[in-house]
């Protein structure tokens, strides 16, 4: 690994080599036990190079416990990883050259600006001339160019987060871990850093794994999910493919505004039979075989109200309701529907603002869904 | 934390904790003079110290010097620190200055300058004037005590307390007191048991008659230690670890030790 | 008032009716507590118990100073005129030298027992603050705390019989062939009585400096690059600065001041200032120079302290112009 060897010598001249070179990364059955409790259970998965891939999952479910184990600070119990074809889970932390953004931020706090963002430079034993210039280079790639004499504790949250973002960027590591950074800040923020980190990415071709609980941010910001629950990998896979094929209850109902039918599969995997023998046509996904229990996913943004007493089009899938509860939310407006044959409610989202005005609390609806828009799991 | 750091704060604690080790070996003695290791083991020690009248009485008057000296902190302390607690700025930090005057001075200058003002007074010699000069030097633990529960007092509670009908009285009396309650605890204990074994402060100041268990300590030192000399520091020992363990149960010990400012 | 479900924890009993009556009572007598008193005078009343108990010891170190000015007059066994008489004998005069080398030796001694306090100290605070367990948490702090409430003639005492020749040294040494040895008489005996003195105080005032530290600067600094020692002197050790320096400041002034530890483990043969100001105090009877010795000892004590203080105030200072200089080179 000549290039590795390289960047950790510090004598890499400036702009020599894409930092985002030979990321790859390789998770290879990593388990980490606290006693009896798996934090990180057997996880394997592959990270292409240059990708940007968001751990998610609630907290307790070892998104974090892997993330530090990428980056040094806690040890596997089992299992490998490999970063850009090198097996780096036996080097000590400040050998693995890999970037890393804290939730605390962890600035430095008797350092200025400078001082933080030079940091690295220094344990890199850069000249001072080009330590200057990566500095520089790194507050202009974070559109901060001005900060650079401040204290860290006289500037701004947001400009906090760009201080960090550009203290683990400067040594141009091959890697970017991002560890819930955003988490702390109002909603306005937090967007405005998901956006800055898509452009990064872009930018630097940089590979980065993130971790969140933020379903949102992860289909915001990710070129692909890995979902997580109880120290297992629950689901991988694109945006798209988690938000439209989850496999699994659990990953359906973590990702979007989601209800969950229960029922069981029927007539060749054509329709799925609800309680009390209520019927709804399947879209064709025959992956699960006729008499398995299963849920359907229905997503609230693909139900549609329509008045009670329309024609429901011989294409769509329905259930009679009726509005208990409706909530103007700015972009959308949402609906809890009561469905008095499921004995439960449904919840549903419109962006449309006539359709919103049209169906107040207490009117008679039918919430109407293409079969092709809900994905089918096993439970 | 690393593995280098644990192994260093072990060999240090080891190393301070290891004289107080000896004197527990040697406490239950039964040579006649002290000298390690011994050859024969007794309590008898113990038991000595209590039925000799001059050290006994002197481990009386540590005690009774310790707890009056705490008790004096309490009465001129609290009221202090909670009128010095509504002055703000340069006054607030001069005053404050001046009643840990105890801390700034070291202790063997303020033992011949409290002599001084003893023998002007005429009260040198007494124990009661003991407790006195001991409250005087100690008093800033009290102060600071105090001052980290005020610290981490939640004044919603006696706004609260307020809005549902208690009067300025009742709310200092039924929620502020007893949030100062620990503080205070902490203060009273840590100066009562640093009276007791205070040994440059009394040596000065006492006299035959209420020379207590450490000046009385040092005298037999210089005819050589006995084990009874060490049953007497493992009654110090002992009250330490009972006053400690108290303590560090509080969480006012938390405040006070991990405090903001220093 | 009867309770549906008493037993429901949430329950709890009614205090007593007589202790609300007394409390009401009470209330009256001192009106809600809104008694018309103005509350500089109010201030003034909490303040002024303790401001004259205080007092007591500012008289005595005003009457300490103004003896310390002025000379004694041994045949009338009174004060002579105002002089720097005392002064002079005890830094300048011809002769002085005894005194000097008991200052300088107090000081050397002292510095060197604060040196090696602060550098124990650090990680036995760090244990203390970051150790997962609460049981070895609570071990550290109780070690700590223990020494340092069981008073001078214990803590004198321990090392007594483990220094002397009757101790454990003298043991050891004697089973080794050496001969029966001692340490008591010698500065490495006072140096180490005193560091047992001293390190857990100097533990106890840095465990706040170092309960600032987030953790996560330590992990930040590793995947930056930096090794253990690196991170601890470039992070650790700034971040601890105000806290070592008032830990420092601390440690001196009391070792400066030991009066316990140089008598015993010193054997008398290497008193410190505090062993002198006695003996001039009780065995010439000389208050004169006696004050002025505390006087010159106080003043060492603030002194350093203001040096200490200073310094970190100076490295600070530098510190920042350093990183400005470099901030601004960059924006050329």
């Amino acid at each position: 690994m000549g290039a590795s060897a390289d960047i950790l010598a510090g004598s890499v001249p400036p702009g020599a080599a894409r930092p985002g070179g030979d990321g790859r990364i390789r998770i290879a059955g990593i388990s980490q036990r606290f006693g009896d409790v798996r934090a990180v259970d057997d996880v394997s998965f592959d990270i292409e190079s240059g990708e940007l891939l968001t751990l998610l999952g609630p907290s307790g479910s070892g998104k974090t416990s892997l993330l530090r184990m990428i980056a040094g600070l806690a040890k596997p119990d089992a299992g490998e990883i490999w970063v850009g074809g090198q097996r780096i889970d036996q080097l000590p932390t400040h050998r693995r050259n890999i970037g890393m953004v804290f939730q605390s931020l962890a600035l430095f706090p008797h350092l200025s600006v400078f001082g933080n963002i030079a940091f690295p430079l220094w344990m890199r034993r850069c000249g001072k001339r080009e330590t200057a210039a990566r500095v520089r280079e790194a507050l202009e790639v974070v559109r901060l160019p001005q900060i650079a004499a401040r204290r860290v504790d006289e500037i701004s949250g947001g400009q906090r987060q760009r201080v960090a973002l550009a203290r683990a960027l400067v040594y141009r590591p091959k890697l970017l871990l991002l560890d819930e950074p955003f988490a702390a800040l109002d909603a306005k923020l937090r967007e405005e850093m998901q956006l800055e980190i898509i452009r990064l990415h872009h930018d630097l071709g940089i590979t980065i794994v993130n971790v969140t609980h933020d379903q949102k941010e992860a289909l915001t910001i990710s070129d692909r999910v890995a979902v997580m629950s109880e120290g297992r990998l629950r689901q991988i896979g694109t945006t798209v493919e988690i938000y439209q094929r989850p496999n699994s209850a659990f990953v359906a109902g973590f990702v979007g505004t989601t209800n969950l039918l229960h029922g069981a599969v029927a007539a060749g995997g054509e329709i799925l039979v609800l309680a009390d023998s209520i019927r709804v046509p399947l879209g064709g996904d025959k992956r699960l075989a006729p008499g398995a229990a299963a849920a359907l996913v229905l997503r609230a943004e693909r139900l549609t109200l329509m008045p009670a007493e329309a024609i429901i089009p011989a294409d769509l899938a329905s259930l009679p309701g009726m509005v208990r509860l409706r909530a103007f939310q700015g972009n959308t407006t949402l609906f809890e529907v009561e469905v008095v044959a499921l004995g439960r409610s449904l919840r549903a989202e419109t962006t449309s603002l006539s359709e919103a005005s049209r169906f107040p609390v207490g009117t008679a609806v039918s919430l109407t869904w293409r079969p092709q828009d809900a994905a089918l799991v096993p439970v | 934390m690393s593995r280098f750091t644990a192994l260093c704060a072990g060999i240090v604690l080891i190393f301070m904790t290891l004289p107080t080790i000896l004197t527990a070996i040697l406490s239950v003695s039964g040579d006649a003079t002290l000298a390690f290791p011994p050859q024969h083991w007794s309590l008898h020690p113990y038991l000595a110290l209590l039925e000799d009248g001059g050290l006994r009485g002197a481990l009386l008057r540590s005690l009774q010097a310790g707890a009056e000296s705490a008790l004096l902190c309490l009465i001129f302390g609290l009221p202090a620190m909670l009128a010095l607690q509504r002055l703000r700025g340069a006054l607030a930090a001069a005053v404050l200055a001046f009643l840990t005057l105890g801390f700034a001075a070291p202790l063997a200058v303020s033992a011949v300058a409290l002599l001084i003002v003893y023998y002007m007074l005429g009260i040198f010699g007494s124990l009661h004037a003991l407790a006195l000069a001991l409250a005087i030097v100690n008093l800033p633990f009290l102060l600071y005590a105090v001052a980290s529960s005020l610290a981490a007092i939640d004044h919603s509670l006696e706004e609260a307390s307020l809005t549902l009908g208690a009067s300025p009285f009742l709310t200092f009396l039924l929620v502020r007191l007893p949030s100062l309650a620990p503080g205070m605890m902490t203060g009273t204990l840590l100066i009562f048991i640093l009276g007791a074994t205070e040994f440059m402060v009394s040596v000065v100041l006492t006299n035959v008659n209420s020379a207590t268990l450490p000046v009385v300590m040092y005298g037999s030192l210089r005819s050589g230690p006995t084990p009874m000399l060490a049953a007497a520091g493992m009654y110090y020992v002992l009250l330490a670890l009972i006053v400690v363990l108290a303590i560090t149960r509080s969480r006012a010990l938390q405040q006070f030790l991990y405090r903001r400012s220093s | 008032m009867a309770m549906p479900d008493s037993a429901d924890p949430a329950v709890v009993a009614d205090p007593p009716a007589l202790f609300v009556r007394l409390l009401g009572i009470a209330d009256r007598v001192f009106g809600g507590g809104q008694i018309a008193m103005p509350a500089a005078l109010r201030i003034a009343g909490g303040l002024l118990p303790a401001i004259i108990m205080i007092g007591v010891l500012a008289w005595g170190l005003a009457l300490l100073f103004w003896y310390s000015i002025h000379s004694y007059d041994a045949f009338a066994d009174q004060s002579g005129p105002l002089s720097p008489i005392e002064y002079a004998t005890l830094l300048w005069a011809k002769g002085a030298g005894f005194y000097r080398t008991i200052l300088i030796r107090t000081v050397l001694l002292s510095l060197l027992t604060t040196l090696a306090a602060l550098v124990l100290a650090i990680p036995v605070a760090t244990l203390i603050i970051r150790t997962r367990s609460n049981l070895l948490r609570i071990t550290g702090l109780t070690l700590c705390l223990v020494p340092f409430l069981m008073g001078d003639i214990v803590r004198a005492f321990g090392w007594l019989i483990l220094l002397g020749r009757e101790g454990l040294y003298g043991w050891l040494s004697q089973s080794l062939g050496l001969g029966q040895r001692t340490l008591i008489g010698s500065a490495l005996g006072i140096w180490l009585g005193s560091l047992q003195t001293i390190v857990p105080v100097a533990a106890l005032i840095l465990l706040p400096a170092v309960r600032r530290i987030d953790p996560d600067l330590e992990q930040a600094a590793a995947t930056l690059g930096a090794a253990r020692w690196r991170c601890f002197v470039l992070v650790n050790l700034p971040l601890m600065a105000p806290g070592l320096v008032s830990a420092g400041i601390v440690a001196f002034a009391l070792t400066m001041t030991q009066y316990a530890i140089p008598d015993i483990l010193g054997g008398g043969l290497l008193p410190f200032a505090a062993n002198t100001i006695q003996n001039v105090f009780f065995t010439e009877g000389n208050i004169y120079l006696g004050s002025a010795l505390a006087v010159v000892t106080l003043a060492v004590v603030l002194l350093t302290a203001m040096v200490f203080a200073l310094g970190l105030g100076l490295l600070r200072r530098w510190r920042a112009g350093v990183q400005r200089r470099q901030a601004v080179e960059i924006a050329l």
